[in-house]
C-alpha cells in the first residue's frame, strides 16, 4: 500500500476503498460518523470476549447450558449478544467422545456476536479446503491432537445458521467464579480448533 | 456452480497459518472496506457473495478477503448506477444519486442495526419433506448461478440430522428474487463416503442444505 511505484495503480485497495468512501459521503448515501462507529464496534466491542462469558455461564449454570443447546440465540441474547452474523445460532456440545469444530468452506461465515470478525487462517483457502477432508491433520497442526477414539465432526456452515462449540470445562476449575472460568476460554476453543486453556496456564496469561 | 470459491476438499493449499494476537484489521483500509460495505450494503448476502464468486479464479486466488469485498463493492456500485465509472476513476462525485435513496445510517443507529440483525428465517407454507434420521441424496446440479452446496456433497448420500423449517433461498436471493424460502435441513456425510478410503473412519462433516437440494434415498 505505501510503495511508491505502486500506490497510483488501480489495483491498490487503499485507493479503491477510498474512492467508493468518498462518493458515497458525498452523495450522503452513508454518514461518515456512522463508519467510525462500525469499526469502533468491531475493533474494541464484539469479539471472542463475548463467547467467552457465554461458555463460563454454560459451565456454571445447568440450566443456562439447557436453554443455550436447546435455543442458541435466545439464551445467547441473555447476556446482550446478539444480531447481525448471529442471529440464528447453534451451540454445539463437546463431550468425551466428541470434538466440533466449524468451517465455511464457501465463504467465511462466523458467529460475529459472539466472536468478532474472523481470523485471516479461517477465511484462507488451507483451512477452507483442508478441515473438511483432514480434520485431524488440521488439527494436530493447530496444535490439538484429537485421540482416535473421539468423534470429529465438522460443521460446513453453507446457510445461513451459526455455529458455536461450548468446550468442555477444564479439570481443576472446580469452585471458580464465571469470570474467573471467561478467562479460560480462548476464542480457538469455540472454533474447536483449540481447548480453553489449563488452569495453571490461566496466571501465566493474566500476567502476560 | 462449483466456482474457485467452493475449496473444501482440494489438496496443495499448504499448513493452515496461524497469526499469535491477531489484530482484527491489519490495515486502516481493511477497516473501512469493511464499514462501507455494513453501512453501504443495498444487497442480499447471497447477491454479495456471487459477485464474489464472479472474480476470475487467478484474481480470487490471489487476493485478499477484503480485496474481494472491494470487487463486489465496485461491481454493484456501478451496475446499480449509484456510482459511475468516471466517479470512481476521479474519486469525486459529479452529481448527487438517484432518488429515492434510503437516508444514510446515523452514527448512533449502529450498534442498534448491529444488535437486531436480519435473520434469514422466513414462512414457509409446505410442510417439511424429510425428517431427522431419513437418508438423503444431494443433487448433481451445478447452475451457472449462484447456490450453497459444495461440490464434495453433491451426489453424496447422507443423513438428515434437524430440519430448521423454513429460509430465504439462497440461489433465489442471489438472482433478485427476495421472497422464495425453502426448507433448510442439517445432513451428516460420513467422512469415508466422502473421501473413501482418505476418509477418517471416526469423522463426519455436517452440511447444512436446502430442500431443494436434496432428494430421498432409495
Amino acid at each position: 500500500m505505501s510503495s511508491s511505484s505502486g500506490s497510483k495503480t488501480p489495483g491498490d485497495p487503499a485507493l479503491r476503498i477510498k474512492a467508493i468512501e468518498t462518493l458515497l459521503v458525498e452523495k450522503g448515501i452513508i454518514d461518515p460518523a456512522a463508519i467510525d462507529e462500525v469499526i469502533e464496534t468491531y475493533q474494541h466491542r464484539i469479539g471472542p470476549r463475548n463467547g467467552a462469558r457465554v461458555v463460563a455461564r454454560a459451565w456454571v449454570d445447568p440450566e443456562y447450558r439447557r436453554r443455550l443447546l436447546a435455543e442458541g440465540s435466545a439464551a445467547i441474547a441473555e447476556l446482550g449478544f446478539s444480531g447481525a452474523q448471529g442471529e440464528d445460532m447453534v451451540v454445539l456440545e463437546n463431550t468425551p467422545e466428541i470434538h466440533n469444530v466449524v468451517v465455511c468452506t464457501l465463504c467465511s461465515c462466523y458467529p460475529w456476536p459472539t466472536l468478532g470478525l474472523p481470523p485471516v487462517w479461517y477465511k484462507a483457502a488451507a483451512y477452507r479446503s483442508r478441515v473438511v477432508l483432514e480434520p485431524r491433520a488440521v488439527l494436530a497442526e493447530l496444535g490439538l491432537q484429537v485421540p482416535p477414539t473421539v468423534e470429529v465432526r465438522v460443521w460446513d456452515s453453507t446457510a445461513e445458521l451459526r455455529y458455536l462449540v461450548l468446550p468442555m470445562r477444564p479439570p481443576g476449575t472446580e469452585g471458580w467464579d464465571e469470570a474467573a472460568l471467561a478467562a479460560l476460554v480462548t476464542r480457538d476453543s469455540m472454533i474447536g480448533t483449540g481447548l480453553p486453556l489449563r488452569p495453571e496456564a490461566a496466571g501465566a496469561r493474566t500476567g502476560a | 456452480m462449483i466456482g474457485i470459491h467452493d475449496l473444501g476438499g482440494l489438496r496443495g493449499f499448504g499448513p493452515v497459518a496461524a497469526e499469535a494476537d491477531e489484530p482484527v484489521f491489519h490495515e486502516p483500509w481493511q477497516a473501512r472496506a469493511f464499514a462501507v460495505n455494513i453501512l453501504g450494503g443495498r444487497w442480499t448476502a447471497p447477491e454479495f457473495r456471487a459477485s464474489i464468486e464472479r472474480m476470475p479464479p487467478v484474481e480470487y486466488l490471489a487476493t485478499s478477503y477484503y480485496e474481494h469485498w472491494l470487487h463486489q463493492m465496485e461491481e454493484f456500485f456501478l451496475a446499480s448506477g449509484l456510482i459511475t465509472a468516471e466517479e470512481l476513476a476521479q474519486g469525486r462525485s459529479a452529481g448527487p444519486p438517484p432518488a429515492g435513496q434510503p437516508p444514510a445510517i446515523p452514527p448512533e443507529r449502529v450498534v442498534p442495526m448491529l444488535r437486531k440483525g436480519d435473520s434469514c428465517r422466513a414462512p414457509i407454507a409446505t410442510p417439511p419433506r424429510f425428517a431427522p434420521g431419513q437418508r438423503v441424496v444431494v443433487t448433481l446440479d451445478n447452475p451457472p448461478t449462484h447456490s450453497r452446496v459444495p461440490a464434495y456433497v453433491r451426489g453424496r448420500t447422507g443423513t438428515v440430522t434437524a430440519g430448521h423449517g423454513g429460509f430465504w433461498f439462497a440461489d433465489a436471493q442471489a438472482q433478485g428474487i427476495l421472497d422464495r424460502s425453502d426448507h433448510l435441513y442439517t445432513v451428516r456425510f460420513a467422512a469415508v463416503d466422502l473421501w473413501g478410503r482418505n476418509g477418517g473412519a471416526n469423522d463426519a462433516v455436517y452440511v447444512d442444505l436446502h430442500e431443494s437440494y436434496l432428494e430421498a434415498a432409495s
